[in-house]
């Protein structure tokens, strides 16, 4: 049985993907003997043009061979001779604890995640990280939204709320975020008729009134808001944790935070209505 | 770790209760905690939620204020009078609970939660009222002080 015809029944060992200035390379499962020939082959994805930064994510490592040692040990070698740098991310305890043992722990260079490697590596400004950040959410709102409520939005144009306590709503549904380097929130901010409408839209039944029934939709948006935003981002190596979303209730409030980070707002408009998408992130 | 037992509200009660000797110099109290639902409810006029993530869960704080309490405690905390909710006494509300989550944070952490915080955020408006998408229960802890009752709220989820 060759490697060729074997159904594969675990993910592949690694993945590689070019990025503008940077390649990652994304570690999975238990990295074997078996699987480092292969690897080794693929070195040219990694080493050859455009001679680019690695960010090696392993977050999903849950053991390393001395072959795969050796192999990375080559890999952080030869992309020093490029005079280009190689970062190990999302390390956890007994990943750092294989480095130890295996003695690479100096030669390893690691990252709390991807955000600050990019930073560290100076190949992307701070802002536009944030801008990079913000992206998935903008996406995921109108996705979220055309696929559970059948509501079309469209974004305007994204502002930083200078002027503390712009964004307000009757019924916002809030979720915090918090990565290996850098925290924040969303929130999502609805006038109390694009709610009801959306609402309405989503189950099928007319809402004139924000109940018990319906408020927690606004949780439930958030959340898969924040799902589908999350997946894109862990999938580039940004480490973002689950969180609980809540949901707040009262006519028309204000959202605010503590912060001398940016805080990123993104107004939409819909056939229900106007909506506010807030994102607030630390410095 | 276990999940949500008296183990972990502890830290934010002593937290809550030092903060508020200290920096605003009100002596409070708790009152029994209960089930959220299967106590008296309660309406706010400034709340300060913050998100948490630790190894085993993910959940929420949630710091309740009345208009007249916070404002009471700010104008103890800044010496001050103050009679109205101004842009500074809203970051207040989140320094209070950054400051409250800080000391829970760090005694929950020697016992080995690894806690990591988000960013609190303000929510400023009339009779607000604010719920979790969790089923696990949701704590409250009733308090009361010179200024007023107030209340925090900790829940978890998986």
């Amino acid at each position: 049985m060759t490697e060729a015809d074997a159904t594969p029944q675990k993910p592949a060992a690694y993945k590689i993907s070019p990025f503008n200035g940077y390649t990652t390379l994304v570690l999975e499962g238990d990295l074997g003997p078996e699987t480092a020939p292969t690897f080794e082959a693929d070195f040219p994805k990694l080493i050859g043009p455009p001679n680019c930064h690695i960010i090696v994510n392993c977050d999903h490592v849950t053991g390393i061979s001395k072959a795969w040692i050796r192999l990375l040990l080559k890999l952080t070698n030869e992309i020093k001779r490029l005079k280009k740098e190689i970062r190990f991310i999302l390390v956890s305890y007994s990943v750092q604890e294989i480095f130890l043992n295996e003695g690479v722990n100096q030669a390893f260079q690691t990252s709390p995640n991807l955000h600050d490697a990019l930073i560290e590596l100076n190949i992307v400004s701070k802002k536009q990280l944030d801008t990079e950040f913000v992206n998935p959410f903008l996406t995921a709102t109108i996705q979220v939204l055309k696929i559970q409520a059948s509501v079309a939005t469209t974004p305007g144009k994204i502002f930083l709320k200078q002027d503390k306590g712009k964004a307000n709503g009757d019924i916002s549904g809030s979720i915090g975020l918090v990565t290996p380097s850098f925290n924040g929130y969303v929130v999502v901010c609805f006038p109390e008729s694009t709610f009801l409408n959306i609402m309405s839209g989503m189950l099928g039944e007319t809402f004139t009134s924000l109940t018990s029934e319906i408020i927690d939709g606004a949780g439930e948006l958030i959340n898969m808001i924040f799902g589908q935003a999350k997946a894109t981002l862990n999938e580039k190596g940004y480490g973002l944790k689950t969180a609980l979303p809540s949901v707040i209730v009262g006519r028309d409030h204000t959202v605010s935070a503590l912060t001398k980070g940016p805080v990123i707002v993104i107004p939409f408009e819909s056939q229900s209505g106007p909506f506010f998408v807030e994102i607030c992130l630390s410095n | 770790m276990s999940k949500m037992d008296v183990n972990f509200f502890k830290p934010f009660v002593e937290g809550t209760l030092h903060t508020l000797k200290v920096q605003c110099k009100t002596e409070a109290s708790h009152g029994k905690p209960f089930i959220k639902g299967k106590g008296p409810g309660f309406t706010s006029e400034i709340v300060a939620i913050i998100g948490l993530a630790c190894t085993a869960f993910s959940g929420t704080i949630a710091l309740y204020f009345k208009k007249e309490t916070f404002l009471s405690l700010m104008s103890n905390m800044l010496e001050e009078k103050f009679i109205e909710i101004t842009p500074e006494l809203r970051d207040g509300a989140a320094e209070l609970l950054n400051m409250i989550f800080g000391h829970a944070k760090r005694v929950l952490n020697t016992q080995g939660y690894d806690i990591q915080k988000a960013i609190p955020n303000i929510i400023k408006g009339e009779n607000i009222e604010a719920s979790h998408l969790t089923n696990a229960p949701v704590i409250v802890i009733p308090f009361t002080s010179n200024s007023g009752e107030f209340f925090i709220e900790i829940c978890a989820g998986e």
